[in-house]
């Protein structure tokens, strides 16, 4: 039941404790606006959220049964106000419903759904059982790790659009997906690997059995029976290692022949062969060594390391699949005979198109009639409402807020800003110059010297002891395979991303670990990076007799029904002060797109709104009343009533609690910060000064952005970008480094090397310090391995080493490597990153 | 001893089903999610009627 907080009375003394909007709202975790307007009664009792999608959203699971979700979950939910919902008649296309929809057998639909909202195992348990109430849906598997939903329907029973409903019912967004290529290629590479790692390690394992045996054998005697018997048996098992589990190598090694560049797998090649080949021939001979034990091992370990690899490499790729995947938005175009549903790409220019409120503007365009109020903040980064009416030019990607208006197209898709700047993003990111690897360079360079000095020891066996050329050739691939060296980085790169991702920091390419460590100059953007992108009271100017008190109680009365950041500001404000009167009751309140508001109160008739509205509405301007506080250049709102103007109030921004900490210790680290923002000079000078950073620059657009940047790498500088906003994703795609915060948009989160999923400054820290770490153990693995390698190397060649103790030594090597980077992960793994801070570029509603 | 001519050939049986195993499990995608089970075990005790 939903129950309006008034009506649980004041005596339910533990709903009165539950009520505080202090604890923010049961449902998202954010902070309640007008504490006791939104209650659902949930566990049996009553519980308060912060805004109708919230309650909505609640009462929705609550009414299917499923409050026990509430119980289960380990982090708060998403705001569903927060996502973007799609226009689910566009599923009603028979081209779209071909592309994701696959037809199965008895009148069976299937379709793989990409969900965003999911953040612990209850929200996979809540949709599996929501879901599969549907009327008509016969299954429905959630990926947790993927984040993909499998549904199958009877389509005759129901359509994909109420099942995307219901989705969006308990909280979540759904959106169709389709395998592309590379994500089809993708997942076929990893079965393979898969595979091919299963089937070493249980055929490794039979012949390292057999091995311990002939071992022994060796120092104790085996009768010639058995260990015929033994070598045929491990020659059987290892050929489907050879033949099917190390192809990847001998592609490799071919791969890199052709192409004239040395890599390691041609060392790994010619040892797999040639070991096996002269293993093989030992058997069939009767006489000389195996090495299929060490053919076997070797192989295991090192596809393991591909895996690892592999699979870091492939988290990357799915966020940009996503990308490719994403759905044109649906466009209204008005023709002679009324309204047409287009997609977005088919729009030229001067359609005129009809777009009702809370719908994105699918072009840009002109305003050619009504009014409204847009968010850029996908465009901008900056998440302040901007008034349009008339005349004004609109971008594409916009979401309209408030009133539904008819705009005239200027630049089709194509050429919208948005596509522009999604372009400049994918300029940036294929200039990105080329990381060259030093563990590259080396084991490069150490194989072609293995390969000469091998087959140098060959030639030389050749002449003077060909009884031992094969022998002393294996021991020295093997002994001298630079293994250890190649998993140097890897594994402690593995190992540390593990770390951070348990922490909520997710690395989206592998070099950025290495190149973190050279950072020397960070690039912050300003809303909702340095500052929580969520508007604060700042001040109350009085500007007539009025307590600052009754000023802000009239305002919130006005605002109360907005959920306009500015509104929820002032109710904050109103909740901090413990003094505070509940607001006076407001009467015929009427809002002003874009404007502002008026209401009787006490019988008078009073406004609230921006200086403009105020001067249109009263006939009253701020200058004349004298007082503009120009320094803090702010937002501004006033209140008036109709004849004079009563108090002025000044938002800003709110800085991040940590953000002043967290850059005096950066920059005591010896690195250099600036701040690029797109917002206003004042306000960008004072965030700077608030941090002591001496270089800003303020309303710059993302190509100037990106030239600023540019200059600063040609002064050699390494530049970290730390940004939010998809304005940012070409400065984070070409800067050496760039770390988005969780809530920016999906873009940014692609074309940036690491996203900070917790939306906390802090992180970043972590993150620098982690790399720092991680590249100290690199250099001891580096140390060992190459001290190793150039010592087992003589003894090899000398034919000291038998190849079974050149692999026990390889192995040991690589193992020590390994346990070393062990090291990084030795964080505890704490409960998966929670994602209930509230994301604040987000908070536009 | 002569019974490791027939254990061993016995154990190549074991293999062969076990490769067979991890072969079906790589078809059968049950390497696709490797989280989900792991929360999916403490949802499971009441599945929705």
């Amino acid at each position: 039941m939903v129950t309006k907080a008034e009506s649980i009375g004041q005596d339910h003394v533990h709903s009165a404790a539950e009520l505080k909007a202090s604890e923010g709202c049961y449902h998202c975790g954010l902070n309640i606006p007008h504490a006791g307007r939104y209650v659902v009664n949930i566990l049996g009792r009553p519980r308060p959220v912060c805004c109708p999608g919230c309650q909505a959203v609640a009462q929705a699971i609550v009414d299917g049964g499923l409050e026990r979700f509430y119980d289960k979950r380990t982090a708060k939910s998403l705001n569903p106000e927060t996502q973007t919902q799609l226009d689910s008649t566009i599923f009603e296309t028979p081209e779209i419903q071909s592309k994701f929809i696959r037809s199965l057998n008895n009148d069976r639909n299937e379709v793989t759904l990409r969900i965003t909202g999911i953040n612990c195992g209850a929200c996979m348990w809540l949709i599996e059982s929501r879901i599969a109430q549907l009327p008509g849906v016969e299954s429905v598997t959630v990926n947790y790790s993927t984040r993909r939903a499998l549904v199958t329907w009877n389509r005759n029973e129901t359509e994909l659009k109420n099942i995307l409903a219901a989705f969006a019912h308990i909280g979540f967004t759904a959106h169709p997906f389709a395998l592309g290529q590379q994500a089809e290629f993708v997942q076929k590479e990893r079965d393979r690997q898969i595979r091919a790692i299963g089937l070493s390690a249980v055929l490794g394992m039979q012949i390292m059995m057999i091995a311990v045996a002939l071992y022994f054998g060796k120092s104790s005697g085996i009768s010639p029976s058995y260990e015929y018997f033994f070598k045929w048996i491990s020659m059987l098992l290892a050929l489907p290692i050879v033949v099917y589990c190390a192809q990847s190598f001998f592609l490799g090694a071919w791969r890199s022949i052709v192409h004239r560049q040395p890599s390691i797998d041609i060392p790994v090649a010619i040892a797999i062969l040639l070991a096996f080949t002269a293993s093989a021939w030992a058997t069939a001979s009767g006489s000389g060594d195996t090495y299929f034990e060490a053919v076997a091992m070797f192989v295991f370990l090192l596809l393991s390391v591909r895996y690892f690899e592999f699979i870091a490499r492939e988290r990357g790729l799915d966020a940009v699949s996503h990308l490719y995947n994403s759905l044109p938005a649906l466009a209204q175009r008005i023709d002679a005979d009324g309204l047409t549903k287009v997609s977005a790409t088919q729009l030229e220019t001067d359609d005129q198109v009809w777009v009702g409120a809370g719908e994105i503007i699918p072009a840009d365009a002109v305003v050619i009639s009504g009014r409204c109020v847009v968010d850029e903040s996908v465009i901008s980064g900056e998440s302040q409402a901007i008034e349009k009416s008339i005349g004004s030019e609109l971008l594409g990607g916009s979401v309209n807020l408030d009133d539904a208006i008819t705009i005239r197209v200027v630049r089709p898709y194509d050429h919208s800003v948005i596509s522009t700047i999604a372009h400049l993003a994918e300029r940036a990111q294929s200039a990105k110059p080329r990381f060259v690897k030093l563990v590259d360079r080396i084991a490069n360079w150490f194989v072609v010297g293995l390969v000469l000095i091998a087959s140098a020891v060959a030639v030389f066996c050749w002449f003077y002891e060909p009884s031992r050329l094969l022998s002393t050739v294996i021991a020295v691939l093997v002994i001298a395979c630079p293994c250890a060296l190649s998993l140097a980085t890897p594994a402690a790169i593995t190992a540390s991303v593990g770390t951070l991702t348990r922490k909520g920091i997710v690395l989206l390419e592998p070099d950025a670990m290495e190149k973190l460590t050279t950072v020397t100059h960070i690039v912050f953007d300003k809303t909702g990076t340095l500052t929580r992108g969520d508007m604060k009271l700042e001040r109350i100017q009085t500007l007539k007799q009025i307590e600052e008190r009754e000023a802000l109680n009239m305002a919130c009365a006005l605002e109360a029904s907005s959920s306009h950041p500015i509104a929820r500001a002032l109710a904050a404000a109103q909740a901090a002060d413990a003094q505070s009167v509940k607001s006076p009751p407001v009467e015929k309140l009427n809002h002003t797109s874009g404007g502002g508001v008026s209401g009787l109160i006490a019988g008078r008739r009073y406004f609230f709104g921006s200086p403009r509205f105020i001067h249109e509405e009263t006939g009253n301007s701020l200058a004349s009343a004298g007082t503009v506080d120009m320094r803090r250049n702010r937002t501004c709102s006033v209140l008036a009533n109709d004849t004079e103007m009563l108090a002025s109030f000044y938002f800003s921004d709110e800085l991040r609690p940590e953000a002043k900490a967290v850059v005096k210790r950066l920059l005591a680290t010896g690195a250099t910060a600036s701040i690029l923002s797109g917002d206003r000079g004042e306000v960008v000078e004072q965030v700077a000064k608030d941090l002591n950073v001496t270089d800003y620059h303020a309303q710059l657009a993302p190509r100037e952005k990106l030239k600023i940047l540019r200059s600063r790498q040609a002064e050699g500088e390494v530049v970290l970008a730390l940004g939010d906003g998809l304005n940012d994703a070409p400065i984070l795609a070409a800067a050496a480094i760039g770390v988005a915060m969780g809530s920016g948009a999906d873009l940014t989160q692609i074309t940036g090397d690491a996203v900070l999923m917790n939306n906390r400054l802090t992180d970043l820290e972590l993150l620098l310090t982690q790399a720092n770490k991680t590249r100290r153990i690199i250099r001891q693995n580096f140390a060992w391995a190459l001290s190793y390698n150039l010592l087992a190397l003589p003894l090899g060649i000398l034919g000291l080493v038998p190849p079974w103790l050149a692999v026990i030594g390889m192995s040991l090597s690589s193992l020590l490597v390994v346990i070393n980077a062990l090291r990084l992960s030795s964080g505890r793994a704490e409960k998966s990153f929670d994602l209930n801070g509230p994301s604040a570029s987000w908070a536009y509603v | 001893m002569n019974i490791i001519f027939l254990l061993i050939p016995l154990s190549l049986i074991l293999v062969a089903i076990i490769i067979a195993a991890i072969l079906w499990a790589v078809k059968s995608r049950q390497f696709d999610d490797l989280e989900g089970p792991a929360h999916r075990i403490l949802m499971d005790d009441d599945k929705i009627e």
